[in-house]
């Protein structure tokens, strides 16, 4: 596949703070590539740096084959959508939407044909002449990526851009952004710290804490092979199994439980024999699944294991239980 | 009950002090309509003060020079000063908080202190006392008010604005033009409005720093009220107080002190 954007050998200095030590990353043309991590990983300055409002203190970016790393974000083929839209008070939909368009003087005629283009697809016809204050969160939002998608970008950069809609909105929009992205083929660098839309919607995901790339890969990898401790807590939930030298990454819903006289040593089962035993402190309810937390024994360390037990076995707290798993599913992780 | 009775006298409060601020010039406004030249007795209702004040050479001199003086000083002011807000805000250099401080002083400085250091000023720069050093005077004291209004609808502005522009392939100079300018707009407005009303107002700097042919209405109110109080003055006095009054609502109109809030959330 094609690269669309090479980072090479980047790093980030603000002051004394060194945001980024030395990165290399490269985006496929066409990909939805999520950049995913907490708050301050330094995934946000990263999306500035490639959209030019940022520097890179050393290193290069390259977009389709051209070196950008020193042009101003208005001579950049790449449009941003801002975490809280960044529209333009004093236009309506369709000023701001101009606004790209205006300034790269592109002809009347066929800016007038991109506009109303991207107002179809983005279903705010009916919005041309609303001021952006006089919409909801989601109606801004789709304005702000009707006013990036109308110049073309080779690069569409999206930094939170759901962060501030509530839950149901959130998950409309992830799905349509998706399926935008899908067919126009367009590359998407997202930025994000929510993991399950990260996940929902990537192609790929690159996981970042402290400026450093943690894991990168296809969600499903990110997801079942964490590399690291920090990966397998920061996507999902997991139980670190300490077994000899090395760690073992656990995700709730595949550790299964037995009633310790039912699978002590030397007791026949159908299934592996429990690595680990221990007691059940609490059992929250959480609808589809009972999340059971279990002490183990000889440790302070609490595990918790998602049980589908219909009302005939639940487990009750203080129950003893052994703690099983398919090898398959356990995961050696890095410290 | 006792509720009422609260309000009632919280109510008989406010009126006092709005009478306390206003009765004043409530009732040199309505001597300026009295038919007698003894300002004590009310004897009939009369317009012929402001047509005498019409044709008055000397008043009507008077208000093109200080009209002169406020265009010139608030085209001055509002430029120098919009300028310097936009630079105060965006740049971050040392000692930032001590040259805001320098920028609000002139506000603070008894303008007696002012009048009297510019005339120092003016005589050891061998400057002629006249329409330009005053002109130069009112600057002085506007641009900090305009730096102050302008300055605040900086702070409202949300700088990723300015970002998003850039993005969208504005170069500088058509980010100020269509993004910035625009959206600090009214308080340049309020700014030029409040430094129009200073400068058409100004007394106690103008008495140091006027010459020969550059009396302006508040000097000669002063000059007039040295010959007895006519009820010319109120008259004169009744039409700058609607001005300026006009003046300050239209700024406070402009400047609105509450920001739409809901996009940043």
């Amino acid at each position: 596949m094609e690269q669309m954007i090479q980072l090479e050998g980047i790093t980030k200095k603000f002051g004394a703070n060194l945001i980024i030590p030395t990165l290399n990353l490269s985006i496929n043309d066409g990909e939805f590539l999520t950049l995913l991590g907490p708050s301050g990983c330094g995934k946000t300055t990263l999306l500035r740096m490639i959209a030019g409002l940022e520097t890179p203190t050393t290193g290069k970016i390259i977009l389709d084959g051209k070196d950008v790393t020193h042009l101003p974000p208005y001579k950049r083929d790449v449009n941003m959508v801002f975490q809280n839209y960044a529209l333009f008070p004093h236009m309506n939909v369709e000023e701001n939407i101009y606004f790209g368009l205006k300034m790269k003087k592109v002809p009347e005629a066929e800016a007038a044909e991109r506009v109303s283009q991207v107002l179809y697809l983005t279903q705010l016809e009916e919005f041309r002449e609303r001021r952006p204050q006089q919409m909801s969160g989601g109606q801004q939002q789709r304005v702000a990526i009707a006013r990036a998608l109308v110049n073309n970008p080779k690069v569409l950069l999206l930094d939170e851009p759901l962060g501030a809609l509530d839950y149901q909105l959130r998950k409309k929009l992830q799905l349509e952004l998706k399926n935008l992205q899908r067919s126009l083929g367009l590359t998407f660098i997202y930025v994000t710290h929510d993991q399950e839309e990260a996940l929902t919607m990537s192609d790929r995901i690159v996981v970042m804490n402290k400026g450093v790339i943690q894991q990168d890969g296809h969600p499903d990898a990110i997801y079942h092979q964490p590399k690291n401790k920090f990966v397998a807590k920061f996507i999902g939930e997991s139980n670190f199994f300490e077994m000899g030298d090395s760690v073992y990454a656990l995700r709730p819903e595949k550790l299964n439980l037995c009633l310790e006289e039912d699978c002590v040593e030397g007791k026949e089962t159908q299934h592996p024999a429990p690595q680990f035993f221990g007691s059940v402190v609490d059992i929250v309810f959480y609808g589809t699944i009972d999340k059971v937390f279990i002490r183990l024994d000889n440790s302070n360390q609490v595990v918790v294991a998602y049980q589908y037990f219909d009302d005939v076995k639940r487990w009750k707290v203080d129950d003893r239980v052994g703690i099983w798993w398919y090898e398959r599913d356990g995961v050696k992780v890095e410290q | 009950m006792q509720k009422t009775w609260r309000s009632s006298v919280l109510l008989a409060y406010s009126l006092a002090v709005l009478a306390f601020l206003y009765l004043p010039l409530i009732i040199l406004a309505l001597y300026s309509f009295n038919d007698s030249r003894i300002n004590a007795v009310w004897s009939g209702f009369t317009f012929k003060w402001y047509q005498a004040l019409f044709q008055n050479t000397r008043v009507l001199e008077a208000l093109t020079n200080t009209l002169i003086i406020g265009f010139f000083s608030t085209i001055i002011s509002t430029a120098l000063g919009t300028t310097a807000a936009i630079a105060l805000h965006r740049y971050h250099y040392k000692f930032k908080t001590v040259i805001n401080g320098l920028v609000y002083l002139p506000i603070l400085i008894p303008e007696i202190v002012m009048g009297l250091s510019l005339l120092v000023l003016f005589s050891q720069a061998h400057l002629p006392l006249g329409k330009p050093t005053l002109i130069l005077a009112h600057i002085t004291f506007c641009v900090s008010f305009v730096v102050i209004t302008v300055g605040a609808r900086m702070e409202g502005m949300r700088n990723d604005l300015e970002q998003a522009a850039s993005d969208l392939y504005a170069t500088p100079w058509q980010t100020f033009r269509y993004i910035t300018l625009p959206l600090i707009m009214p308080g340049i407005i309020a700014g030029a409005l409040i430094a129009f009303t200073l400068s058409i107002d100004d007394f106690v700097i103008s008495f140091f720093v006027a010459g020969p042919n550059s009396t302006t209405l508040p000097l000669y109110i002063y000059a007039m009220v040295k010959r007895g109080i006519s009820p010319e003055i109120n008259a004169l006095s009744t039409l700058m107080m609607c001005a300026t009054v006009s003046m300050v609502v239209l700024a406070e109109i402009l400047q609105p002190r509450h920001h739409h809030r809901s996009q940043e959330e």
